[in-house]
């Protein structure tokens, strides 16, 4: 199931947030800290809220620019150092590569919920009716009745727009995923549906960052638990 | 990346004052081919200034705008001949006003205004514009019916989007908006947000939205640069500018919203 | 007969001005449909009178000329009649109804109907010289516009035109493209006369006092109405002939003749219609002579 192909080397990244708002205060978040995840393993970052599993989150996605550092991720076959890409390599990485399940969707007004599960696949090429009908395949196994589609996701529930959150990441099968509280603000049988499509990436050979509190999750998804003070020197 | 590629913009050291005052203090930025860049600041960071003098509305006093026209010939904006100047912001470019008075020709028709390019651009057939219109028309949402109507009888909402047909009936390349949703109500903002959003997707346009709303810029803009008194502070991807900002007055600007 | 006034340079205006004037002239020659600016003099007429073409004959009038002028078509309209006296007094040359007898024809709206021959010099009154005023207002713009031949927002109005009313509207003043180059405004003649102005062979002068402008189509020179391919430009037409000549085929004006909805067609052109008559032509009003105009 694992092989050993790496798909995310962070080496020694530094992250230091200046308040300029509050007299130039400095918060250290992340100091040298190392991360390699293979294809197929499903990584899950543990630590007490604070110790930087976000920050690692985002800068691994490209969102946080760390100031000392190198995040490479595989891309289209070479590794590519987000700290140093221009921002349209970054938007080619995140376009074909690299997937981000945030806490919430992002709800854009007007648009159907199909079209933005669908909208990844699009970007990466798909026609139109292709890319339609992975996204109702994906919002159906994630149990969105088909009378929701083609609403915009802005008046559900905060666990549908998270199933719909999820259907749009899954769609698109990236080599690598981002997870962030993916089965928070689940019930238990789409909480399971989730971890079963997880579990399909991996085997795929999706490479899985996570962050998880929750235990059944936790369990049933990681191969490596790793506590982020332990990453680099302490902060 | 797989395709070389050139950047469909190059501005180079661009810089423009009114008198001793400085508007525009040496800019430097690339526009990439359907890339999307957000300009945004406080009133009188000299980012619609920097849009004017892009767009030849104004004189640049030092610098260099290199476009790469569809001919693939890049010309610099700057030294180039009037006429050729003229004739790519008739074409391949386009230009949305903050108001819709300024960018409609208010005394004519919905469907003159949208064919005028076409006109200018020496389409002669009246059959053919007039069902190019209609099909403008339905594209920004605007019901059929409206072609033969005034834009003043219009709402602020409706007009706007008929200013992006207009623009956009002769396919241009690159488009300049100047606080597109300014002066709009929320929920019209929203529709044209979308609008504007998805015919960008749609016809591959590349653009620079000026605007000093930055869950505008959110929504609409790949990347980002911030302007204060004339100059460009930071600049980036949307989320890395938005959700970790480097410099003093971007960190103000993020703060001073209630979300973005 | 009027005599020739003493006291006043021959043709009214001075020999320096009209000096200027005709070096005006000579560059709007050269480029053809372009305005000039000139320095247009106070006439002893008021403006919209004419006295932009006024200048121009003026500056073009010889002594072994003969003048013609009409307004409307019509030699006997007080414009007409006004102008043609000044130059008699002013000049005193010959002065004539017949289009073919005239060396210098100025006239307000209309293109006689008896073509022109090379030779013969057509000086049009204009009003309002820029045709592309009613879409930009600024002069420095329009400017710009002729100088980069930027036409194409022309085609916007006959558009509407077609949107309206089924057909392009515009009536006179049609904008037309001189020789390939610069868009004009055909002076106000009705579009009926449009075509008249392609590939005359006599020399026309455009004069505007007011504006400050002149502008001339050569003889022989291409000038082509704008329009669209599937509404290609048309001319009036009406639903009968002259009334007292029978023309077919000449601008008609319409007369009211009674309050009963009476009315009759004739000839805009009266040196044209009376040509004809003389020639044995007769319309239907003629028959029972109720009609004597």
């Amino acid at each position: 199931m694992t092989n050993s192909l790496p798909m995310i080397d962070v080496r020694d990244i530094s992250k230091t947030f200046r308040l300029h708002l509050r007299g130039g205060a400095e918060l250290p978040v992340l100091r040298a800290a190392s991360l390699q995840v293979a294809a197929g393993e499903c990584v899950t970052l543990h630590g007490a809220s604070g110790s930087g599993k976000s920050t690692l989150l985002r800068s691994l996605y490209g969102t946080y620019r760390p100031q000392q550092g190198h995040v490479r991720l595989r891309h289209r076959g070479e590794m590519v150092d987000l700290v140093t890409a221009l921002p349209r390599q970054i938007l080619d990485v995140r376009r074909y590569t690299l997937g981000y399940v945030t806490q919430f969707l992002r709800v854009v007004p007007r648009v159907s919920t199909l079209d933005i599960v669908a909208e990844p696949l699009m970007t990466q090429g798909n026609d139109e009716a292709e890319a339609r009908r992975r996204a109702g395949e994906l919002l159906e196994r994630l149990g969105i009745a088909g009378k929701l589609w083609d609403l915009p996701p802005a008046t559900f529930s905060g666990g549908e727009q998270q199933r719909v959150n999820i259907a749009r990441v899954f769609a698109a099968e990236y080599p690598i995923l981002l997870l962030d509280e993916p089965t928070a603000s689940l019930d238990e049988a789409n909480a399971q549906t989730v971890i079963e499509l997880i579990k399909d990436a991996r085997s795929r050979g999706t490479a899985i960052v996570a962050i998880v509190h929750e235990p059944v999750t936790r369990a049933a998804i990681t191969t490596r638990l790793v506590p982020v003070a332990e990453l680099g020197e302490a902060a | 990346m797989s395709v070389i590629e050139r950047p469909l913009l190059a501005v180079e050291n661009l810089s423009k004052a009114f008198g001793a005052r400085p508007a525009v203090r040496d800019v430097s930025f690339s526009l990439w081919p359907g890339e999307v860049l957000g300009i945004v600041g406080e009133s009188g960071s000299g980012k619609s200034t920097l849009l004017n003098c892009l767009a030849g509305r104004m004189q640049v006093d030092a610098g260099r705008i290199v476009y790469d026209t569809a001919a693939g010939a890049p010309i610099d904006l700057v030294t180039a001949a009037e006429s050729a100047r003229r004739h790519l912001m008739r074409t391949e470019w386009g230009f949305v006003q903050q108001n819709p008075r300024d960018g409609l020709r208010m005394d004519f028709s919905a469907g003159a205004n949208i064919g005028e390019r076409l006109m200018a651009i020496g389409d002669r057939n009246y059959a053919q514009l007039r069902s190019t219109a209609e099909s403008w028309l339905s594209a920004v949402e605007m019901p059929l019916r409206r072609i033969d109507d005034l834009p003043r009888t219009f709402s602020g909402g409706m007009q706007q989007r008929l200013q992006i047909a207009r623009n956009l009936v002769t396919r241009p390349r690159l488009v300049l908006m100047d606080e597109p949703t300014g002066g709009l109500d929320v929920s019209v903002q929203a529709r044209l947000l979308d609008l504007i959003r998805r015919l960008v997707q749609q016809f591959q346009v590349s653009a620079i939205v000026v605007t000093h709303d930055l869950g505008v810029a959110r929504l609409l803009a790949h990347r980002l640069m911030v302007m204060k008194d004339g100059m460009v502070v930071e600049e980036g991807l949307t989320d890395q500018v938005l959700d970790d900002p480097q410099h003093e007055y971007t960190q103000l600007l993020v703060s001073s919203v209630l979300s973005a | 007969m009027t005599a020739l006034l003493d006291g006043y340079n021959f043709a009214f205006l001075d020999e320096q001005t009209k000096r200027m004037i005709r070096r005006a002239l000579l560059k709007a020659v050269a480029i053809p449909g372009y305005q000039v600016p000139f320095g247009s003099r106070e006439m002893p007429l008021p403006y919209g009178w004419g006295t932009g073409g006024i200048q121009v004959t003026a500056a073009v009038i010889g002594l072994d000329d003969t003048l013609k002028v009409i307004d409307q078509g019509a030699d006997d309209t007080t414009n007409a009649v006004s102008i043609r006296r000044f130059f008699q007094r002013m000049t005193g040359v010959r002065t004539t109804v017949k289009t073919r007898e005239a060396t210098l024809i100025q006239t307000r709206h209309r293109v006689p109907e008896t073509p022109l021959r090379e030779g013969q010099i057509l000086i049009y009154q204009v009003p309002i010289p820029e045709p592309l005023r009613w879409l930009e207002p600024r002069e420095t713009e329009t400017r710009k516009m002729h100088a980069l031949s930027e036409y194409g927002a022309m085609h916007v109005k006959l558009y509407e035109d077609i949107s309206r009313h089924g057909q392009v509207s515009t009536a006179y003043d049609y904008p037309v493209l001189v020789n390939g180059r610069y868009l004009m405004r055909s002076s106000p003649i009705p579009k009926f006369d449009t075509p008249k102005i392609h590939m005359c062979a006599a020399l026309q002068l455009f004069g505007a006092g007011r504006e400050k402008r002149i502008f001339a189509v050569p003889p022989y020179t291409d000038v082509r109405p704008l329009d669209f391919e599937d509404h290609p430009f048309s001319v009036e037409s009406w639903p009968t002939s002259c009334a007292l000549c029978g023309s077919a085929d000449s601008f008609l004006d319409e007369i009211v003749l009674d309050d009963q909805g009476g009315r009759m067609f004739v000839c805009s052109d009266t040196d044209y219609c009376a040509d004809r008559r003389a020639a044995g032509h007769a319309g239907p009003a003629t028959t029972p002579a109720e009609v004597t105009t």
